[in-house]
């Protein structure tokens, strides 16, 4: 085969748009000197035709899309994709404790502190005077007289 | 049918109210698809059922056409759609659903056609009859049974699917010259098959 008639099929595998100015014009100089090129065009042409003319119209059948959910349904596949679910719940459920948890320590101090003019709470009270009734502790007499 | 000019003052509450309120929402297909993959992964019946019905017509067309029958083609529709969602972890970019699912029907399609290869050529068409002859047909699936699989479904994705070489080339995961390249050896192959098919035709 001539080497131009080689380019002359090279280029024809290109869509007219993917093509130059010089190389359209190439292609319609040498289809215009070459009759062997210009039935290969023809050719090809008619493949692209017969193919079109083939074409199958199928747009399958009113129950398509019921027998795969069914086939979905029966193979478990969104159990499966959806296995992230409960354990991100708990993931997320125990981040809230914690930073529940963490909120109330930090907003409340764990050894109160007294200021000076406080008063004593009622607790408090009551403790005071089981003390302060309790038994003195015997003071040091001086019985020995001799 | 209702002029946009018509639409004014309480007409257009009227319309407004009765335009669904999906309708509105859903101006970007790819993000309504990105939505309706994440309720399927969180499993949403609903949203999976949405998903086949919007790709199941281009999957069962194309697997019809490169398998050269329909009921077949359902077959491995439905195989395509089942991989997808079981492989749906795989699926980087929610918006990419048709392209994940066509890719995985397209390579179902070229598995099953390197078995039928294997095993000896059934004789009778199985296609339904449709537009071009019956004599047509038959001849054009004699002769694409005889390409090889990645010649054969080139040439279909090309020449019956009219995909642009870049499409073809996605589709099937290979660079857009390796796509030229099989696309011209599949013309000269089916152009040489078809004149011997043709002639033996006419012979008889
Ligand atoms: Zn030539």
């Amino acid at each position: 085969m001539r080497r131009d008639c080689e380019w002359f099929r090279h280029l024809s595998a290109f869509d007219q748009q993917e093509l130059s100015r010089q190389e359209l014009t190439f292609l319609r100089n040498h289809a215009a000197d070459c009759e062997e090129c210009r039935r290969y065009s023809t050719d090809m042409r008619l493949l692209a035709d017969v193919l079109q003319s083939a074409v199958i119209e199928h747009e399958g059948s009113q129950s398509f899309v019921d027998e795969v959910e069914e086939e979905v349904v029966q193979s478990r596949v969104l159990d499966k994709l959806n296995v992230w679910r409960p354990a991100l719940l708990a993931a997320l459920t125990t981040a809230a404790a914690v930073l529940t948890m963490l909120h109330v320590l930090t907003s409340q101090p764990v050894t109160p502190t007294l200021k000076p003019d406080d008063q004593p709470t009622a607790e408090a009270k009551v403790r005071i005077d089981l003390f302060e009734e309790a038994e003195p502790a015997p003071a040091l007499e001086e019985s020995d007289r001799g | 049918m209702l002029e946009w000019r018509d639409l004014q003052g309480e007409k257009v509450k009227e319309f407004q109210a009765s335009v669904p309120f999906e309708s509105v929402e859903a101006v970007d297909p790819k993000a309504e698809e990105a939505q309706l993959v994440l309720r399927t992964r969180q499993g949403d019946q609903n949203a999976l059922r949405e998903l086949v019905n919007r790709h199941r017509v281009r999957l069962i067309r194309t697997a019809a056409n490169v398998l050269r029958d329909p009921m077949e083609a359902e077959d491995v529709a439905q195989e395509a759609f089942l991989k997808a969602f079981r492989e749906l972890h795989r699926l980087r970019d929610d918006r990419a659903f048709a392209s994940f699912v066509y890719r995985i029907c397209v390579r179902l399609c070229v598995d099953r056609l390197r078995v039928k290869r294997a095993e000896p050529a059934e004789l009778e068409p199985r296609q339904e009859a449709q537009g071009g002859s019956i004599e047509t047909r038959m001849l054009v699936e004699k002769v694409l049974n005889q390409l090889p699989p990645d010649l054969r479904l080139t040439l279909v994705l090309r020449e019956m699917e009219q995909m642009s070489y870049e499409e073809v080339a996605e589709t099937m995961g290979v660079p857009v010259g390796t796509v030229r390249s099989r696309l011209h050896t599949a013309r000269e192959r089916f152009r040489a098959l078809w004149n011997i098919a043709t002639r033996e035709e006419e012979s008889y």
